[in-house]
């Protein structure tokens, strides 16, 4: 029996088959659930842990040990006796008690900290199959990369080179949908880590757009792009748009043209581009297509949400009371209407 | 990479799998088909978002540059295109960006009218008439074109109108009581609207969009009642009825956001009531840890019996 129960090669395999197609496939033991349920219960985990924490401090307890035990030790029992694996409780659990364990440790100030960070989200990530807690140590990683050298161009190199280096792992045939899913948020993440690690290092100096950073992303984005059209993987694509979308906010600034209209140019491009691959891909019934395929429902809340929160809201500067007469009219907040894009802000 | 082609095979020979549906899924292990469906959606949804974003930049810094009739024209001329464009493309082969034109065209009409309200004063004080005014013909939109997105803004339309103007957690905590009305008001007139359009629309496709947009109307009202002292009691009353109606919805119709809703809004609305009435700090702290910890036991337990009810 294994040291640290997990589930195996195979029932990983038929997790990921079940979510493929469900009939016929008999479910393994373990539990897990889909990611919004995940959010919520990684949230009321905080929470819980949080109080723990509290109270602990309230009888001047040894809050970081106490708190540490409890949720690894937690953790560790949902897992091997409740089968619980993506559920959002024992993966919260674990990655905040190896935190509290860090908090048992006495503090130098060294760069050095942010390493002990990265290595308990890479532990958890070992422990729990997370590609998030794994993906989270890499960019920790890189995050220690710009505060230890202070080089905008060595971070955005390493960065870049991280992200190339996890999109040609992902031309390996992998065992584990886990691993898979690990270089894949890899691909995904490290260029705007890279990215956001340089912004936070020039913000606190003289912000000056860099052409070195925008050439890394650039020549990363060709790369992905170009990896990702050979071997057809969407991951790749979508890494590749992303950081080709970063050099051009980077190179913005040396346009002279307005804010808007780098908004309104960008935003038609982006129409176009996809405009334009629709129709090209139209008629395709191999290689690449536009098949429509199932959108999730967190998809189209993610648009939604984008839609209601793009759309501003406030009142005109001379409005007066109106609208629904309802009793509390004199209230503070009423007369600042707003809402679908219509505000006064425009 | 990943591939299950051998587990899929393996099921199309034990007859787990329809030979056409096992084909399918075998062609994209392998790749024969990548489908960037979602992705160009994605991109074109993005694509709206920026033009949207710098109209309203581009009108907030010119309004006394190029004079209100030349930006009110602009933005009314782009968005006629837009609804045209979408007319024009209903009655042929849709493609994969007429859903955003469509939404490009709505967020761009909402923009003018807000603009030449501003400018114009046609309503006078009667000034958010002009959401009602958005919120019919965005309605009007969605049921033409069948646009859930259009939808979405019809109902934030209506919101603002009713005088919710913010939409964010603290909006909960600032706003007056009274707000709890209108957000109770809102919720009841989604509902009845989801009622109407069930009966005269069975194959309708927006009944869970007023679901989630009545529910968490309705609780956001309940809540900012719990909030404020002199309602705290009642807000936390209506809370926990809205709770049970939301888990009740949820074994009826298998949708599990609707038993999130009910553990999540109602350990808020019981932790208030509880916290305020305990009050001693380490007793709080006590009970938030053991409450916290029946609701993830809770959620868990119900979203496994809808499961296996759904089985």
């Amino acid at each position: 029996m294994s040291w640290f129960p997990a589930p195996s090669v195979a029932e990983e395999r038929t997790d990921a088959l079940r979510r493929l197609h469900e009939k016929g496939v008999t479910a393994t033991p373990w539990r897990s659930n889909g990611l919004l349920l995940r959010l919520v219960f990684s949230v009321l985990t905080i929470v819980a842990l949080f109080a723990l924490f509290g109270f602990l401090a309230v009888f001047s307890l040894p809050k970081f040990w106490f708190t540490a035990a409890a949720a690894l030790g937690t953790a560790e029992w949902l897992i091997r006796k409740q089968h619980f694996f993506k559920t959002g409780v024992e993966s919260t659990l674990f990655i905040c008690g190896m935190f509290a364990l860090i908090g048992t440790l006495p503090s130098s100030g060294s760069v050095e900290a942010i390493l002990v960070f990265a290595l308990a989200a890479a532990l958890s990530g070992w422990r729990l199959r997370d590609a998030l807690f794994g993906v989270c140590a890499v960019m920790l990683v890189i995050v220690y990369v710009a505060v230890k050298w202070n080089s905008v161009s060595m971070t955005m190199i390493v960065a870049a080179l991280c992200a190339v280096a996890a999109g040609v792992a992902l031309r390996r045939a992998w065992q584990r949908p886990s691993t898979n899913v690990l270089f894949a948020g890899l691909v995904l993440a490290l260029p705007v880590t890279g990215y956001l690690a340089t912004i936070a290092m020039r913000i606190f100096h003289t912000y000056a757009s860099s052409t070195i950073v925008a050439v890394i992303l650039a020549a990363t984005s060709l790369a992905m792009l170009a990896m990702g059209y050979v071997w057809r993987d969407r991951v790749l694509l979508v890494s590749g748009t992303i950081a080709m979308l970063l050099a051009v906010v980077e190179v913005q600034e040396r346009v002279g043209l307005a804010a808007e209209a780098k908004f309104i140019g960008l935003g038609l491009l982006l129409i176009a581009v996809a405009a334009s691959f629709s129709r090209a891909l139209r008629d395709a019934v191999h290689g690449f297509v536009i098949k429509p395929v199932r959108v999730s429902v967190y998809d189209e809340a993610m648009q939604i949400g984008g839609i209601l929160h793009v759309a501003p809201h406030a009142a005109p500067a001379s409005a007066h009371a109106g609208g629904p007469q309802l009793a509390d009219s004199a209230g503070a907040t009423d007369k600042s209407f707003g809402g679908a894009g219509a505000g006064a802000d425009y | 990479m990943l591939s299950l082609e051998p587990e899929l095979v393996r099921l199309r020979d034990d007859g787990l799998i329809e030979a056409g549906t096992a084909a399918q899924l075998i062609a994209t292990e392998r790749r024969d088909t990548v489908s960037v469906y979602p992705d160009l959606r994605l991109l074109s949804w993005l694509g709206v978002m920026l033009v949207s974003t710098g109209i309203g930049v581009f009108i907030s810094k010119h309004l006394d540059d190029l004079g209100p009739f030349a930006i009110a024209a602009a933005i009314g001329l782009a968005a006629a295109a837009c609804y045209a464009w979408s007319f024009w493309k209903r009655s042929r082969e849709a493609a994969l960006v007429d859903d955003y034109v469509l939404l490009l065209g709505a967020l761009l009409l909402s923009a003018d009218t807000g603009y030449v309200e501003h400018q114009f004063h046609l309503l006078g004080g009667s000034w958010p008439q002009h959401f009602l005014f958005l919120a019919v013909v965005h309605g009007a939109t969605a049921y033409y074109f069948r646009s859930r997105l259009v939808l979405s803004l019809s109902i934030a339309s209506l919101a603002a109108w009713l005088g919710i103007e913010q939409r964010n957690i603290a909006a909960i905590f600032d706003a007056p009581a009274a707000t709890a009305l209108r957000a109770f008001a809102c919720a009841a007139i989604v509902f009845g609207w989801r009622l109407i359009d069930r009966r005269l629309r069975p194959q309708t496709i927006f009944s869970s969009l007023f679901d989630n947009a009545a529910a968490n109307l309705a609780f956001w009202g309940a809540l900012t009642l719990a909030v404020h002292d002199p309602t705290r009691w009642l807000g936390c009353a209506i809370a926990i009825v809205l709770a049970v109606a939301s888990a009740m919805h949820a074994r009826r119709s298998g949708e599990a956001v609707f038993m999130i809703y009910a553990w999540v809004y109602g350990t808020i609305a019981v932790d208030i009531a509880v916290c305020t009435a305990i009050s001693e700090e380490t007793l709080i702290l006590l009970y938030l840890l053991i409450s916290t910890i029946g609701a993830i036991a809770g959620l868990f337990v119900s979203h496994l019996r809808l499961r296996k009810a759904a089985v």
